[in-house]
């Protein structure tokens, strides 16, 4: 198997990054290994337990199934880029509030998931919200919190 | 290894012309990613299909509608002119996997998905605890023991599209590209009845768009079975079609290697309710469910009869 | 005096959720050890083989792998109990299960070390599995463990006879007698196991791990690796979830730890999903015969029962197991004839341990379908009958658990009328349901499982200049919140806010031994420890105090009944003795709120003041408080089993809908009531509440390991089904303050409780909807389907 880099330019939380990698690197392990974000979370490598959900060019995906080469000109949030700077997202104030935070392993996740959501959609209706936190695994809580937290935010965006 | 991210169409078949060795088309890779992290053979080359525009479109003609396969499933399920023409296929969408897999898996993907055995789909380590089997590249199968090499299918995975019976029933076609060949298929000729090959597709070959003719049926229905409603693969899928006249269509996934269609014309039967009752037992007789997932074989045989009916009863 | 509570009783968010929801909070495997040696195990594909030959010679010459460790590099086994030490931590000679790890490497890449295991080689000898647990009793020449002498692959057995279970049976109006089979669990944390071992020049590591007892792990790993424990710190980062299944000490940390050593390298290692399930330590598969007799005037008369559980190749919890699936029946109806016989038997599976509401949830589930099914015969409305029969507070058990609180009487009253119970029951039409069940669960062992004298759990404080609070405590926080317990219970005594205390938790190096969080018992425990340190601390400040105001020194005063919203003993705290005791009468008459303390004559100094003057002559105050148990419990073997200062109920009423075309089951809304004594931390109760019923459901409707010829054919989050969020019910809460004395203001268990009883409820509810039972869990809707037209009672 002959082997060479490739050569990526992602813009990952406003920041240009630029580097020469292995072409199997998944965009999950670019994140966590190469970049030490380590915000976004393995829990199963597989794309089943949702834990490494980002945006890439808006949209959530998961890191874990995702070429860091294929991402090569697009546009990554992580849980890190959330926030701007000590100011949470409404999302992240509701989460803590709410007490939608337990072991905090799908956290990044799930703020990711409801961030999309809030952002094409100002009024969810509860089935719209089970709908978008339900491609990550929560052991913890029983997601009612997760969905009373993202419910809150958006009341608290609409003001 | 190398990747290329083509453009269009011809420029993706000059770079397969150039190279050297083997290759593989990279979809929304939500299916490719995992089998490159466990297979110790992997290809020299990578072709991303994310930047050939051309095939990611939805696009209306006179009396059809191009779906471009690199659409994603996310994309189907909210497109307007989907929800619009043909509802059924975007509610099918919607029920796939999750909203990131959707957000990145693409429909040609999921009409090619690979078809599923619980002892196939497992990792390296865990298949060979069992011993190789067929489609692994061996010569057992765990889940029809008293299988041998010269019997077909030698492999009875299961096609697991949720895409793929409502397009049966729209009489959708696939729009396949070679280096110097294009040629249109209808979707119920492209499947083969084997776990392994499963479909017609030639390596050097790409899905570019699925055409759906305008006005097949009035009525189109698609039903899942699954225990919970998010992440699952169908263990059952069922989709129906009444045209105008009345004829019946039903199509199947979920259960036998390839996606199951029959149509039923009502001149050939009494009544409606006997159409019916006749695609509920075909569908019964037609289906050889095998111990794959939560849902016991005979279950599944009770679940087409009652998904065909209740699905009908809408109508 | 409820109007002085600063933070007991009040939500507060976890202390931990800013640097969680930031993505800022490290997890084991996202901490950067300097160029750690990636550790990977070869695992055997054999469920039950004895090692003939290992070839090792390709890897060794591999570039970039820095060492190979085998089972006999590391003799001595190992297991959480030190009754049952019956693991290596690489298989010597045979493997048991498939998955056991036989070879482990430390590798400079993630690549080498696949490479590596590739090029492993090892010949076996494969001999006869042993899957089936009711084989498992039959006598066999070739045990599992023949180093037991046990001639079959019984691990442990327990009987206990208690009463006069003949004259109980006689004594009955109606006895039912069902068989019921339960799948093997996993505990699917999100977070995959991990560990990494830091090594310094002088070659002492310090473990990082994702373990719920970090004082299991210390033992363990100076035990088998035979290094004194001061050369090893243990510490925890934040953990994904553990729900059991992170609180025995594993071989992948011993083995992270002997190749650090062996190397003088940092060491790595994180698992697989797949490597999770082959790990489990989940929920014990059983098989259940029980039989109970129903009185109308005297409630349950007897109950019998047989359990035979299923452990998987090694011992893990099990020996605690065993006992739990019998003497955890003990309430909360009383039940005054019992006998039970328990048998744990090795099999060659992945090994079974401990897993929320550990060994009481499938016998729960058993002894509540009974009780209903006895009702029905009785036409006795079943939540009436419960009502008549519960224990009372302050009363012993039959077995001699001694009960303190006990508030499930008005929980299950409130829970009727929330539930609209007696409109509904045996009311609603064909395919609708309501079904109740109840449950019962310690707040901790009151006995350790290492024989000793020491308290079960040590906090210490410190203040210094900066006036901020170190709150120091082997507790583990595995999510549940227990740092944020610690701290709120400290800053209740203290008058602080709550981000003046900085919780040290779970690293044994800086922090008291505590017992780690298993067996509910770490608010019990742990918050008792932190309140007795916070008392002690609050009387050091108020002698400063007492020096600046140049007042003398209070007179603790005698409670009152009438006046005791912190749930305070009766005794005034003796500050000679090394344990103030449960609870003890802190008031000293002084307000503490902040910034200022308040004398009893009214005058008031500032907070900073009052620690900068303690300081003199002293330096860095410093206090340390402890829990340990009340003598209880009867006068035979066993009487340890399940003996807990304190314990909890819970009342589940549970609606459904069965689709009868499909059998599919939708539970619509679940009115719980938990009795955890006093809510510390309303959002934290709600929170574990919820997560049971989610991992009940699972348990209930859909999640199962399976196993091929020994192999878990479903080691993936796809094929292993927890509910989604559009399974989960909507759920009604009721969790009223119940007096339990002896609880840190009054506070007892409520993470595992809720669990075991909900389960069961879904099956009452499902009988009430259609006529149907299902006993063999997960009740899927083939099942349900099956039993609607067979129209018999049962599938």
């Amino acid at each position: 198997m002959t082997s060479s880099k490739a050569i990526i330019n992602i813009d990952v939380n406003d920041t240009i990054y630029e580097r020469a990698i292995e072409p199997t690197l998944t965009l999950l392990d670019f994140l966590r290994i190469e970049l030490g974000l380590s915000g976004t979370k393995k829990g199963c490598d597989n794309g089943e337990c949702g834990c490494c959900t980002i945006h890439l060019d808006g949209r959530p995906v998961l890191a874990c199934l995702i070429l860091a080469a294929e991402a090569q000109g697009s546009k990554v949030v992580t849980i890190e880029g959330v926030a701007n700077g000590e100011q949470l997202h409404s999302l992240q104030s509701a989460m803590v509030e709410e007490g939608a935070i337990q072991c905090g392993f799908c956290t990044p996740a799930m703020v990711m998931n409801g961030v999309a959501l809030l952002k094409n959609n100002s009024r969810p209706n509860q089935e719209e919200i089970k709908e978008c936190i339900s491609g990550t695994i929560c052991r913890c809580t029983g997601y009612t919190k997760i969905e009373k937290a993202i419910t809150s935010a958006s009341k608290e965006m609409l003001k | 290894m190398l990747t290329h991210s083509p453009k269009t169409v011809d420029e993706l078949f000059l770079i397969t012309n150039k190279i050297k060795g083997s290759y593989l088309f990279h979809a929304g890779g939500t299916d490719l990613v995992p089998y490159l992290k466990s297979s110790s053979d992997i290809p020299n080359n990578i072709i991303f299909l994310n930047r050939v525009t051309s095939i990611s479109e939805i696009t209306v003609h006179a009396d059809s509608l191009s779906i471009g396969s690199m659409v994603t499933l996310d994309q189907l399920a909210n497109n307007p002119l989907i929800n619009k023409n043909c509802s059924t296929l975007a509610d099918a969408a919607r029920l796939i996997a999750s909203p990131q897999i959707r957000c990145k898996g693409t429909v040609g993907g999921n009409i090619l998905v690979d078809n599923r055995c619980h002892f196939y789909n497992q990792s390296p380590f865990n298949r060979g605890s069992h011993g190789e089997c067929f489609k692994a590249g061996g010569s057992s199968c765990q889940l029809v023991p008293s299988t041998k090499s010269s019997d077909h299918p030698t492999c009875r995975a299961r096609s697991v599209s949720d895409l793929v019976p409502t397009l049966l029933i729209l009489n959708a076609s696939l729009v396949v590209r070679s280096a110097d060949l294009e040629r249109k298929i209808s979707v119920r000729d492209f499947f083969k009845d084997d776990g392994i090959t499963r479909n017609t597709l030639k390596v050097e070959e790409i899905v570019v768009s699925i055409e759906i003719p305008d006005q097949e049926c009035s009525f189109v229905k698609y039903r899942k079975l699954r225990i919970r409603n998010a992440i699952d693969f169908p263990a059952l899928g069922v989709a129906v079609g009444i045209k105008k006249s009345r004829d019946l269509s039903v199509a199947i996934t979920g259960v036998n290697t390839a996606p199951l269609f029959h149509s039923y014309q009502l001149s050939d039967f009494s009544d409606f309710e006997q159409m019916v009752a006749h695609a509920c037992s075909e569908g019964k007789k037609r289906i050889k469910p095998l111990k794959q997932d939560a849902f016991p074989p005979a279950y599944k045989k009770l679940m087409v009869d009652q998904f065909i009916r209740s699905m009908i009863s809408e109508y | 005096m409820s109007d002085d509570s600063t933070t007991i009783g009040k939500s507060v968010p976890l202390i931990h959720s800013l640097d969680k929801v930031t993505g800022r909070a490290k997890f084991t495997d996202d901490l950067q050890l300097s160029s750690p040696l990636i550790v990977k195990i070869f695992r055997s594909v054999h469920p039950s083989a004895n090692i003939k030959a290992i070839d090792i010679q390709k890897v060794e010459e591999l570039a970039g792998v820095r060492a190979v460790l085998l089972g006999r590099d590391i003799p001595n086994t190992f297991g959480v109990l030190p009754i049952s030490k019956d693991e290596p931590a690489l298989a010597i000679d045979r493997v048991r299960y498939v998955g056991e790890g036989v070879v482990a490497i430390a590798c400079e890449s993630e690549e080498i070390a696949t490479k590596a295991l590739s090029l492993i080689k090892v010949d076996y000898e494969i001999t006869t599995p042993c899957f089936s647990p009711e084989k498992a009793l039959l006598a066999t020449d070739t045990p599992i463990h023949p180093e037991l002498k046990k001639g079959s692959n019984l691990h442990k057995q327990v009987l206990q006879n208690f009463g006069d279970i003949d004259r109980g049976f006689s004594e009955a109006d109606e006895v039912v007698e069902e068989k019921f089979d339960f799948p093997s669990i996993n505990h699917a944390f999100t977070e995959p196991h991990a560990t990494q071992v830091a090594i310094d020049t002088r070659g002492e590591i310090t473990v990082y791990s994702a373990t719920q007892v970090p004082h299991y792990l210390h033992r363990a790993i100076s035990d088998v690796l035979e290094i004194p424990m001061h050369k090893i710190r243990v510490v925890k980062p934040h953990l994904g979830g553990g729900f059991g299944g992170k609180s025995d000490p594993f071989p992948h940390e011993i083995i992270a730890a002997k190749l650090a050593m062996i190397t003088g390298r940092n060491t790595k290692i994180v698992f697989s999903r797949e490597e999770v399930f082959f790990c489990h330590h989940g929920r014990h598969p059983s098989k259940i015969s029980m039989k109970i007799g129903v009185s109308r005037e005297k409630g349950i008369t007897a109950l019998d029962g047989n359990m035979l559980i299923d452990g998987g190749a090694y011992g893990s919890f099990g020996v605690v197991t065993t006992y739990y699936n019998g003497v955890l029946l003990q309430g909360p109806i009383k039940v005054p004839n019992y006998r039970f016989e328990c048998n744990r038997v090795y099999t060659n599976k992945p090994m079974c341990g401990a897993m929320r509401g550990h060994g009481g949830v499938n016998p729960r589930y058993a002894s509540e379908v009974l009780i209903d099914m006895a009702c029905d015969r009785l036409k006795i409305d079943p939540c009436e009958f419960r009502l008549n029969n519960f224990l009372q507070p302050n009363s012993l058990t039959t077995n001699e658990f001694r009960i303190t609180s006990m508030g499930i009487e008005q929980n299950l009253k409130q829970a009727m009328t929330r539930s609209d119970w007696s409109n509904k029951y045996r009311k609603l039409p064909f395919g609708k349901g309501i079904g109740v069940a109840c449950g019962f669960f310690i707040s901790g062992s009151a006995l350790p499982i290492h024989w000793n004298q020491m308290p079960q759990s040590t906090v210490r404080l410190t203040i210094d200049y900066d006036g901020g609070v170190s709150l120091y405590s082997g507790a583990s926080d595995i999510g549940q919140g227990s740092d944020t317990m610690l701290a709120q219970v400290a800053a209740e005594v203290l008058g602080l806010p709550i981000d003046m205390i900085k919780v040290i938790s779970a690293d044994t190096r800086t922090c008291p031994i505590d017992y780690g969080s298993y067996s509910s018992r770490v608010t019990f425990m742990a918050g008792n420890a932190s309140k007795n340190a916070a008392i002690r601390m609050r009387k050091i400040l108020v002698h400063a105090a007492c020096q600046l105001l140049e007042i003398s020194e209070p007179n603790y005063q005698t409670p009152t009944k009438s006046d005791d919203f912190y749930r305070q003993g009766d005794q005034k705290p003796d500050f000679e003795s090394s344990y103030l005791g449960a609870n003890p009468d802190y008031r000293d008459g002084f307000k503490f709120r902040g910034e200022l303390i308040t004398a009893p004559n009214g005058k008031s100094v500032p907070y900073m003041d009052v620690v900068r003057k303690a300081l003199d002559f002293t330096g860095a105050l410093q206090t340390k408080g402890v829990y340990i148990s009340p003598k209880m419990g009867g006068n035979f073997k066993g009487s340890g089993a399940g003996l807990s200062p304190a314990y909890s109920t819970t009342v589940f009423i549970t609606e459904v809908t069965i689709e009868p075309q499909t059998g599919f089951i939708k539970v619509d809304k679940v009115t719980c009531a938990h009795d955890c004594g006093k809510a510390l931390n309303p959002l934290s109760v709600e929170g574990q509440l919820e997560g049971s019923i989610h991992m009940g459901l699972g348990q209930a409707l859909m999640e199962e390991v399976i196993h091929h010829k020994g192999a878990v054919q479903n080691p993936s989050f796809l094929d292993y089904k927890i509910p989604s969020p559009f399974e989960m019910p909507e759920v009604d809460l009721i969790y009223p303050d119940s007096d339990e004395s002896e609880g840190p203001f009054g506070g007892k268990e409520v993470g595992e409780g809720a669990l075991a009883p909900f389960i069961p409820s879904i099956a009452n509810a499902i009988y009430d909807a259609v006529g149907v039972r299902v006993n063999n869990l997960p009740i899927t809707p083939d099942k349900i389907l099956t039993a609607i037209k067979e129209g018999g009672p049962r599938c």
